[in-house]
């Protein structure tokens, strides 16, 4: 029942938000559109704190959802950052189509931006590709990188760099999605950059 | 020229906004519709130059959604599929309605929208009909050109256009509606082994059902919705093979599921008419209630929901309730002959239920003045079971076998007067006076084929008027009776025929074959005896499109009654 109570308090919110935003300029929109992303974050996260969810497997467009997320990015990120984007779904066997939840895909992958900004010196970049038959969204940054323990082959158990709760709630979305006998996973790596690159892998 | 984009919105000043973004974009001619029905205005006046994009708010007011009125419009085919369709929407779960469905929109935009967001949905849907542009021509003709659609694809398929996959999902429906089930559900087995993908998981068990595999469709169902609970197209497919099976009650239970998940008033329409026919009647007036009063002046109102929901309030003993639904009816469809039988039958079936038998025998009896023999089988099944419970027996069973000799070609039809029949005189004497009939109308066709062989056309002429008269829906026998006089008039006939007198034979001859085959561009205007033998009347007259100047000159009454089942 509480569930529901909040569900429908954000959902206000989000729409008191909306009306707000038709009355403002460019700049105040952004911020306002920042929120709301992040009142639909909050939608997707109350989504998966009920016991009965399963993955809503949606047909995605690639090339939409990527444009969205940046467009989301642009609102979102800190203006002392270079944030990049780049999309290359060419490798996709349905060129430009995968089925995930895009929903919580979403979170996760702006949850990840969140942790790189936070992070990093000067710049984050935001990847995402197909190969071998998986989607990869890789978010790297030039800050101090993950701890060695918590990198990919590390018998340490991983302690977590902010709450950790991303960290988990991630992992948590990955493993939700299966397809031919594989399952979705979270790789922590050092990056291009320097840095952390987090990598959320679908199948 | 500007596309041409359709903005479907109930609140003016978003319209408005909206309206400015597309222009920000592009350069397009944009018009507005306030509501669906406003909408389906404009889009029925702008029917020779289509929308090339709607732009449609997921909340329309009126009990009307966007979802509905997007299914509306492309299974009435009111827009062609060449129209883009994007749903709005403020509703954070509307990805959930979205991935629950079979028909869903090009995408959808959730509001609020950035003028990008807009931008690029608005780029991909041109962009996707330029791409299926030769998909879609073949698609969207009168009669579909499935194969053409077929071969359109395969090209796509072969360059590895983007929309490869909506190309392979299109070929599978052609694949199934051209009958090639074993091509379907390869097409969807490849969509499968990439990954599991609602609609081809059931799309494949579609296939398998048709294939004659129906445990095999039911594992692949079960399976699906392990993977998609909430997809309903799965439970759908699932109730449509429970049926198949006899298993009414188990279809009911599989339905109410689906209908937990999406309520539309298409499924609680269906719930309701099933649970009729089930005999679960506080379920059938409970759903039935729930869309009359919903979608009285919706878009998918049906008379239907009205007679069901009269007849189970009439076996709850709700007489009075019952009445009113009926006489509702006039509030919301015009007063048709068909429609005025249909509403007799059904208060005759009160009154005989509040033993007012006299009112009940003179209602019937008006009915029966009005009733024509080529109303469709509906119709006249549910006067003959009125006459039944009225007094009128001998005129019911007369109906009852009229119906079953005349739609002998349409099992179900069939079914359904068995089915009738057998609810007032029982199984047994229903088998044996159908099939009876059934067996002597085969006889009588068969006799008639062999004379013919034999040359003996004058023989078969006398038999087939007989059976031509009886049977004015049955398209063989009136094939065959145009058949047999157009070959005696090619033996007989005079080089100046139309010289002749009108009441000489040959003449009557002549407009006996016009006015059956007349009759068949009727019951099917494309059943495939139509064309050689339209050549063949063709060749006295020179009249070259009998069946179009048919159904032109038809009763706009005469050819909506000759609607075979639903």
């Amino acid at each position: 029942m509480s569930r529901e109570r909040i569900g429908s308090l954000i959902h206000n919110a989000r729409n008191r938000l909306t009306v707000i935003m038709d009355r403002l300029g460019e700049t105040e929109t952004a911020a306002v559109q920042a929120a709301v992303g992040q009142l639909a974050s909050a939608l997707a996260l109350l989504r998966l704190e009920d016991p009965e969810t399963s993955v809503r497997r949606e047909e995605v467009d690639l090339e939409l959802f990527f444009s969205d997320l940046m467009g989301e990015v642009a609102c979102l990120a800190p203006r002392h950052l270079t944030t990049s984007g780049a999309g290359d779904f060419s490798a996709s066997p349905f060129n430009n189509c995968w089925t995930f939840d895009s929903q919580l895909v979403r979170l996760v992958v702006v949850d990840a931006l969140a942790n790189a900004w936070r992070h990093a010196r000067r710049e984050v970049r935001l990847t995402a590709s197909c190969h071998d038959g998986e989607l990869h969204f890789v978010v790297q940054d030039d800050g101090p990188g993950f701890p060695a323990a918590w990198l990919d082959g590390a018998t340490a158990t991983p302690q977590p760099r902010g709450t950790g709760h991303g960290l988990d709630l991630a992992r948590h979305v990955a493993g939700m999605h299966e397809s031919g006998g594989r399952r979705g996973h979270v790789r922590l790596a050092k990056g291009d950059l320097g840095g952390a690159a987090f990598s959320l892998i679908l199948p | 020229m500007k596309p041409k984009v359709l903005v479907v919105e109930d609140q003016e000043q978003v319209g408005l906004l909206i309206e400015h973004l597309l222009l920000e974009i592009g350069n397009f001619h944009v018009d507005h519709g306030s509501s669906a029905a406003q909408s389906i205005d404009r889009i029925g006046a702008a029917h020779q130059a289509p929308y090339d994009l709607i732009l449609c708010d997921y909340h329309l007011g009126e009990n009307t959604n966007g979802q509905q009125l997007l299914e509306f419009l492309r299974f009435e085919r009111h827009i062609p599929r060449c129209t883009g369709f994007i749903m709005l929407t403020g509703d954070a779960s509307y990805p959930a309605v979205a991935s629950a469905v079979e028909l869903v929109p090009d995408s959808y935009l959730l509001k609020p929208f950035t003028r990008d967001g807009l931008a690029s949905r608005v780029r991909v849907a041109i962009e996707k009909r330029d791409a299926l542009k030769t998909v879609y021509r073949a698609l969207d003709q009168t009669e579909p050109d499935w194969e053409t659609a077929v071969i359109a694809c395969n090209a796509m398929i072969a360059e590895s256009s983007r929309f490869v996959l909506e190309a392979l999902r299109i070929k599978a429906e052609c694949q199934l509606k051209l009958g090639n089930w074993g091509d379907a559900a390869s097409v969807y087995d490849k969509i499968v082994a990439w990954r599991p993908t609602a609609w081809a998981e059931v799309g494949r068990a579609r296939a398998l059902r048709n294939m004659g595999h129906p445990d095999l469709a039911l594992d692949k169902l079960k399976a699906a919705l392990h993977l998609f609970p909430q997809f309903v197209a799965a439970y759908d497919e699932l109730a449509a093979l429970a049926l198949e099976d006899g298993q009414g009650q188990m279809a009911q239970e599989i339905l109410e599921k689906a209908h937990a998940i999406v309520p539309s008033n298409r499924r609680s329409r269906q719930l309701g008419l099933l649970a009729l026919d089930n005999g679960d009647l506080e379920k059938a007036s409970k759903f039935l209630r729930v869309v009359v009063d919903r979608d009285r002046y919706g878009l998918m109102r049906s008379t239907e929901d009205f007679f069901g929901l009269a007849s189970a309030l009439r076996q709850l003993g709700r007489h009075d309730e019952a009445i009113t639904v009926l006489d509702s009816l006039k509030d919301h469809f015009p007063e048709t002959r068909p429609l005025t039988v249909r509403k007799m039958a059904a208060a005759a079936l009160i009154q005989a239920a509040c033993e007012r038998s006299g009112d009940a025998r003179q209602t019937v009896r008006e009915a029966l003045e009005i009733r024509d023999d080529r109303m469709e089988p509906r119709t006249q099944l549910e006067l003959a079971e009125a006459c039944h419970h009225c007094g009128e027996e001998a005129a019911g069973r007369k109906i009852f076998l009229h119906v079953a000799e005349n739609w002998q070609e349409d099992p179900k039809v069939v079914a359904s007067a068995k089915k009738a029949m057998s609810r007032v005189v029982g199984a047994e004497e229903t088998a044996r006076a159908i099939d009876y009939s059934l067996e002597e109308l085969v006889a009588a066709n068969n006799e008639a084929a062999t004379l013919m062989k034999a040359g003996k056309v004058e023989e078969v002429i006398a038999k087939m008027e007989v059976i031509a008269k009886r049977l004015p829906n049955h398209a063989t026998v009136q094939a065959n009776y145009a058949q047999a006089l157009l070959v005696w008039l090619e033996h007989h006939a005079p080089p100046k025929l139309m010289e002749l007198p009108y009441q000489s034979r040959p003449r009557l001859y002549l407009a006996a074959a016009r006015e059956h085959l007349r009759q068949l561009a009727i019951i099917n205007q494309d059943h495939p005896r139509l064309p050689p033998l339209q050549r063949h009347f063709a060749k006295f007259t020179g009249e070259n499109d009998l069946a179009g100047k048919a159904l032109r000159e038809a009763e706009p009454e005469e050819a909506a009654s000759m609607v075979v089942g639903e």
